[in-house]
Order: structure tokens, then C-alpha cells, then sequence
């Protein structure tokens, strides 16, 4: 294979997800309104454009298997066969089989799969009247055999020639304008308007444009001492708008990771007999590329849980005066410098006593504890944790709603949830807009400017010295409103001094541990660009990454989490042993 | 890296050469991607000695190392340390600081010679020596001394 064919396979590739995606979309959309004319020509025209291309390129495989559904799609659309939830169904499972070998061939250009099962089931799917025959030719040709000779090109047979074929001939030959044909020409170049570009090149970009801000920066403080300040301004504004402008290319609306969700819900109300209603809002509403990626997954475990142990039976639900059709809703959102994923359901509601009994017998709450309603409602997030009594193929086995809080905590995001009994649950999934920027607070420890992500600082405190006690040979500890915590000194625990020069505390709270930094001074907050820690760095606890001060200069970006929360817990550890010996 | 001479046929290699401790050394000019004067610096906490911090390229944060002190030369009259080369390693830049930076050298191929035996442990640090009239320069290898390939000289010298 040359490079070029390697090339053109693998664009094909690209857009046959895209195809896939959009297809999968129609398909859900064809079983809510079978009859929609329209909508049973996108598919065709889908199903006819990558059957054509994925032969063109040499993917027989798909093209075969392509084939027979088009076949199959041919009788819908002439009325011979109704879309019901079977026919759907089997569709369906064509869609998954294609991403399937999509995805395969992503990685080997050369695999195959076995695909004779699902070829079968297509064409038992099919009515039986007028068989079509199934050998590699397009439904085009089979239709207008006539005609097959007057087509060179497989991208050129669309579908249209089943309307009038004698027109399109024409049209062809003579290459007349033909009003369906202009049509389908306008919405293909509507589709080329937008392009593809590696983020990689978009990082790029952010980084010279930063840089670009820097010297401007500099640019204007030199030329205001010179008094020409009229120029250095606009340039200064010019440069604001273009590092607003590459920063937005990086963000995508979350649509597509919602319309995902369609088919989730499809498929997990089919298993467990619920009818659900999904209502998907603010589907524009844009964030960072590389925190959508990361979004899907515990999407997914939310909605499949409100599924699976919010909304009720219809039989229950019909018993509870509700409607019969459950109702989840899922909205985005921006709040400030967050976007807000808001998935609410109308079902049962989370029932804290059985949540915190359950804990109780599981060991993960002491006997004795005390919880108020929403702690109890919250042990939903406590790993190894499942309510349901037997283990469903649906939401697993107790993994679960504890991996998506770790993983939008992995996003510097927080997942909150609200639950009353008998009316539903709310969970909110609060995402930074952004990863590449963050809200950073300089701090100077030993003479140098460090940045600490503001997400991490509860609060900021002046360092008294009458609330820290010594201890020869142990973490000191900071007196903080009637609480005990561990004091560290930043400046000590970097190897900067043996001493210290704290006049500051920052107080960091990681569920049940706080703890406190003492640094020198805060300078400012400022909103940081992340960069990658460099590779000599990588692996050093304590740093999250670098950035560029304003000035020009690197600083590095320090993660107190990860620089303390080990010894935290150790020192917890030996509080805890401490208070148990002398109980004893 | 051999490039056809085509006046002579035989093959030569471009080197960039530079000063440690008034010691001479080069490296191949394809792995270069830039040579500068020495930026500001921001510090790394517990980084090793020979690593001098981080810069600013454009954009980009890269570590900067100490050459000489990596490769335990000790400093003489003229070590001021006034050139700092980029390296290109293919996944990843890197600035290393010299003393100085010579000139680039155009060397046909067998006048390269590989490094004796007798070198020891050092020889991994080098892909040959240069010879250049009567004078002799060693050629390194810079991806050798980033994989945390230990001071030896230092430690022959202790």
C-alpha cells in the first residue's frame, strides 16, 4: 500500500464516523416517525454514500455489508416494509457492526470481520417481494441496469436516478442543471465549510499567540515611554481578539456527546421494560475539545443509573399518579467560568435511610454514625457501593457513579447531587470551560513566583504564630477555628530553604482532610495558560505543569494535592492510632 | 547524515562545534534547532545540580541543563557561559548551556573516528572524535546525556 492509499483510506475512515454518527441519529429518529419520507432519503443517501466510498477506497467488506442494508432501506423507502422497532433494531446493530469495523481499521488497515450473521439477519428482515439481487453491484444498477454503463463514477449514482432516471441520464450526459442536484450540491458544500485541523496545530498556535500577547505587552510598556500610546492600544487589542479567537477554535458544543445518549437510552428502556422520554437542551453550548472527550463516559453511567434505579415501571409509575413515560433531562449550560451539565429525572428519588443502612452493613459508615439526609444521599459516590440487590447488566456492579465523580474530579470539576423521595434526582456535573486555562493564584515562597490552581485554596489566612504548635520531629499543626490540622511550609517541602518565611496559610480541603501551606505572600490571581510539565520534570510529584507569567518568565504550576495529601493521610493515620490507644 | 559532496564524491557531515571549560565539542547539526543567548531562567525545586531551569522559547517551556556540569568539566578562565544550543530529539526540544559556540564544521566522513575502547564508561557519551588538522574534537551524542547517564567523569576524577 502506498502512502497515498493509506492516505485516502484513512480520511474515509474519519468521515465514515461522522456517516455513522449521523446515521445512528436517523435511525433513532426513523423508529419515533416511520413514516417520514424525508427522513427514510437522509438514511438512503447516507447508507448509498458510504457504500459507494468505502468501495472506492477498497473496504469490500463494508461495502458488501452496506449493500444489504441498502437493500433493506430500499423497501422502507418504497413502502414495502415498515420501520418498526425490529427493523430498527437490526439496523442498528448494521450501525454498530460498521463503527466496529470502522474503529478495526482504524488500527489495521487490512482486517476483516465476520459479518455473515448480521448479512443474514438484513436480509431476513426483508419482505421477500421483489428480491433484489445481491451480488456487488449498486441498488442502482440493479434498478437501471440500462443506464450502468452511462455512470463512471460511484460517488456520481446517487439516488435520485431511482426518481427520474431518464432526467439524471441527461442531466449527466449533457450536464444540465437539475434543480434536486443543485440542491444536494449547496448542502455538500455547506459541509466543506468547516475543516478539519490536529489540535496539536491548534495548541500550537495558542502557545505563539501567548507569546505574541507577551511582547505586545512589551511592546506597549517601551512605546507609552515614548508617548506614542495610540498604536501600541490597538495593536494591544488586536492581539486580545486574535488569542480570544484561537482560544474559542478549541471549543466544541457538547451536541454530539449528548446525541450519543439517544441511543443509550433506547437501548437500556428496552432491556428494562421503561418507557423514558429524553430531552436533550442547550446542545450549542460549547466547551474545550479535551474535556468533551472526557465527558461521555460518566454521562453515560448517570443517565443508565437514573434509568436503571430512578425512573420507575410504567406499572409503578402509573400506582404513583405520574405519567407513564419517565422523563430525563439533560442541559448544558455556562455558569461563569464553568459549564454546568444538569441530568434531572423524574422517578422514585434516592432513599438515604436504605443508602446509609446499606453502609452501615457494608462496613463503609460506622454503626454509630450520624448522617443527615444529603451525606446519606451522597454515599451513592463512595466506591463500592450498590443499591440494587442483584447485579444488573444495565448500571454494573457498583462501580459506577464513584468512577464519574473521579473522573469530572480528574477534570478539576465537581459532581453534585439532589434527590427527593418520590419526585426525582438532580445531578450537576460543574466542568471547567476549559483545560488549557486556569484560574491561578501567584504566590511567592524563597524569592520565587510559583502558581497554585485557585480551585485548590478554601480560603487564605495571615500565619499567626500563637495558632501553630511545634512539635520536635512531627508535621506542626495550625489551630484554625477549633480545628486541628497539619501546617506545611511550601518553601521547605520544594528543598527552596531549611527554614521558613511563611507569613501566609492557604487552607486545602480534600473531603474529609485539610490541611494547611504556609507560603510567603500572595501577589495576585490570574488566569494561567497549562502547559505540559517538560519531559525532564515529568513524574515529580507536586508539579501539574508550567506556564508563562506575564512577564515572560516560566513558573511552574504546583499541585498541593499532589505534593501533601499522601502525608495528610499518613498523619491522620497516627492521629487516629493515637486517640485509639488511649481509649484503650 | 552523510551528504554527497559533489565535487569530490566522498561523503561529508556538518557539525556544530562549541566550548566546555576550554575543552572543544560538537554535535551534529541536524539535531540542532537553534542557538541563543542565555535566556532568564526560573529554577526547578529538587531538580539535579546540573539543571539550570526552565525557559521561555517562544512559547514553549523547556529545561535548560548545565553541560559542563553534567558532564563534571570542570570550568577554566573563560567559562562564562554565553550560549545556549536547542536540541531537537525528535518527541521534544531541550536547551543545553555551553560556554561558548565556534563554528559549524563541514567534515567529510573519514576523517570521523570512533571513540577508543580505553575511554571507558565515558564512551557513551559520544558517537566519535573529529579530527580536524592537528586538532581533535568529540563528537556527542545528546540524547545519551539526557537518559540520566551518571556524571562519570566526576566520579573517575573523586
Amino acid at each position: 500500500m502506498d502512502d497515498f492509499e493509506i492516505e485516502i483510506k484513512k480520511d474515509f475512515l474519519q468521515e465514515a464516523l461522522d456517516l455513522l454518527q449521523n446515521a445512528e441519529q436517523s435511525f433513532l429518529a426513523l423508529e419515533k416517525d416511520p413514516s417520514n419520507q424525508t427522513l427514510i432519503d437522509t438514511i438512503f443517501r447516507v447508507a448509498h454514500n458510504l457504500k459507494g466510498t468505502s468501495r472506492a477506497v477498497g473496504f469490500g467488506q463494508i461495502a458488501e455489508l452496506t449493500h444489504r442494508a441498502e437493500n433493506l432501506l430500499l423497501e422502507i423507502k418504497q413502502g414495502k416494509l415498515i420501520a418498526n422497532d425490529k427493523v430498527v433494531s437490526v439496523l442498528l446493530s448494521f450501525n454498530d457492526k460498521v463503527r466496529e469495523m470502522v474503529e478495526g481499521l482504524g488500527s489495521n488497515l487490512d482486517a476483516q470481520f465476520p459479518c455473515e450473521e448480521l448479512m443474514v439477519e438484513l436480509e431476513k428482515m426483508m419482505s421477500g417481494e421483489a428480491p433484489v439481487p445481491v451480488d456487488a453491484a449498486s441498488i442502482a444498477d440493479a434498478f437501471e441496469t440500462q443506464e450502468a454503463e452511462a455512470q463512471s463514477d460511484v460517488q456520481d449514482s446517487s439516488f435520485e436516478e431511482t426518481h427520474e432516471p431518464v432526467m439524471t441520464e441527461i442531466a449527466e450526459v449533457y450536464q444540465l442543471p437539475k434543480v434536486e442536484k443543485v440542491e444536494a450540491k449547496k448542502e455538500a458544500h455547506h459541509a466543506d465549510e468547516t475543516i478539519r485541523v490536529s489540535l496539536g496545530r491548534l495548541e500550537k498556535l495558542n502557545d505563539l499567540v501567548g507569546e505574541l500577547v507577551i511582547l505586545q505587552t512589551l511592546v506597549e510598556s517601551s512605546l507609552s515611554r515614548v508617548g506614542e500610546n495610540k498604536t501600541a492600544r490597538s495593536l494591544g487589542k488586536l492581539c486580545k481578539d486574535i488569542q480570544d479567537l484561537s482560544m474559542s477554535l478549541r471549543m466544541v458544543p457538547v451536541g454530539p456527546t449528548f446525541q450519543k445518549l439517544t441511543r443509550i437510552v433506547r437501548d437500556t428502556s428496552k432491556v428494562l421494560g421503561k418507557k423514558i422520554d429524553l430531552r436533550l437542551l442547550g446542545e450549542e453550548t460549547e466547551i474545550d475539545k479535551t474535556v468533551v472527550e472526557s465527558l461521555g463516559d460518566p454521562l453515560v453511567h448517570i443517565i443508565r443509573n437514573a434509568i436503571d434505579h430512578g425512573v420507575e415501571t410504567p406499572a409503578e409509575r402509573m400506582a404513583a399518579n405520574k405519567s407513564e413515560e419517565g422523563v430525563v433531562e439533560v442541559m448544558a449550560f455556562h455558569e461563569g467560568n464553568f459549564l454546568v451539565i444538569q441530568i434531572t429525572d423524574d422517578g422514585k428519588g434516592i432513599n438515604a435511610n436504605t443508602l446509609i443502612e446499606k453502609a452501615k452493613k457494608k462496613g463503609i459508615i460506622p454503626q454509630h454514625a450520624q448522617l443527615t439526609e444529603q451525606q446519606g444521599i451522597e454515599l451513592i459516590f463512595h466506591p463500592g457501593f450498590s443499591t440494587k440487590d442483584e447485579v444488573s447488566e444495565v448500571s454494573g456492579r457498583g462501580v459506577g457513579m464513584d468512577v464519574v465523580k473521579t473522573n469530572i474530579e480528574a477534570l478539576g470539576g465537581e459532581v453534585k447531587v439532589q434527590s427527593k423521595l418520590g419526585s426525582g434526582s438532580c445531578f450537576r456535573l460543574i466542568l471547567p470551560l476549559t483545560l488549557a486555562i486556569i484560574e491561578g493564584m501567584l504566590i511567592e515562597s524563597a524569592d520565587q513566583t510559583f502558581v497554585i490552581p485557585k480551585s485548590q485554596v478554601q480560603e487564605v489566612n495571615r500565619l499567626d504564630r500563637d495558632q501553630v504548635t511545634n512539635i520536635t520531629g512531627r508535621v506542626p499543626y495550625l489551630t484554625l477555628r477549633n480545628e486541628i490540622i497539619p501546617l506545611f511550609h511550601l518553601e521547605q517541602d520544594l528543598g527552596l530553604s531549611k527554614g521558613h518565611n511563611s507569613l501566609i496559610s492557604l487552607i486545602v480541603k480534600h473531603g474529609e482532610h485539610s490541611f494547611a501551606v504556609g507560603i510567603h505572600d500572595v501577589v495576585r490571581l490570574q488566569q494561567v495558560v497549562v502547559k505540559p510539565p517538560t519531559a525532564e520534570m515529568s513524574g515529580k510529584h507536586g508539579v501539574m505543569g508550567t506556564t508563562i507569567l506575564g512577564d515572560g518568565k516560566p513558573s511552574l504550576i504546583i499541585d498541593l494535592l499532589g505534593l501533601y495529601l499522601k502525608k495528610v493521610k499518613k498523619e491522620s493515620n497516627l492521629q487516629n492510632q493515637n486517640q485509639n490507644m488511649k481509649a484503650a | 547524515m552523510f551528504k554527497k559532496d559533489e565535487k569530490t564524491t566522498v561523503s561529508t557531515m556538518r557539525f556544530l562545534q562549541f566550548n566546555l571549560g576550554g575543552e572543544s565539542y560538537a554535535v551534529e547539526l541536524l539535531k540542532v534547532k537553534e542557538v541563543i543567548t542565555p535566556p532568564d531562567m526560573t529554577p526547578i525545586p529538587k531538580a539535579p545540580a546540573y539543571v539550570c531551569g526552565l525557559m521561555n522559547l517562544r512559547g514553549l517551556v523547556l529545561t535548560v541543563i548545565d553541560l559542563r556540569k553534567k558532564l563534571g568539566i570542570a570550568p577554566d578562565k573563560d567559562s562564562s557561559q554565553n550560549g545556549v544550543i536547542i536540541f531537537d530529539l525528535g518527541e521534544r526540544l531541550v536547551g543545553v548551556m555551553v560556554d561558548s559556540i565556534q563554528k559549524v564544521m563541514t567534515i567529510p566522513s573519514d576523517h570521523v573516528k570512533p571513540v577508543p575502547d580505553s575511554e571507558g564508561q565515558l564512551s557513551a557519551h559520544f558517537l566519535g572524535i573529529i579530527q580536524q588538522d592537528e586538532k581533535l574534537t568529540m563528537w556527542l551524542d545528546p540524547r545519551a546525556l539526557l537518559d540520566g547517564v551518571s556524571d562519570t567523569r566526576k566520579a573517575v576524577a573523586a
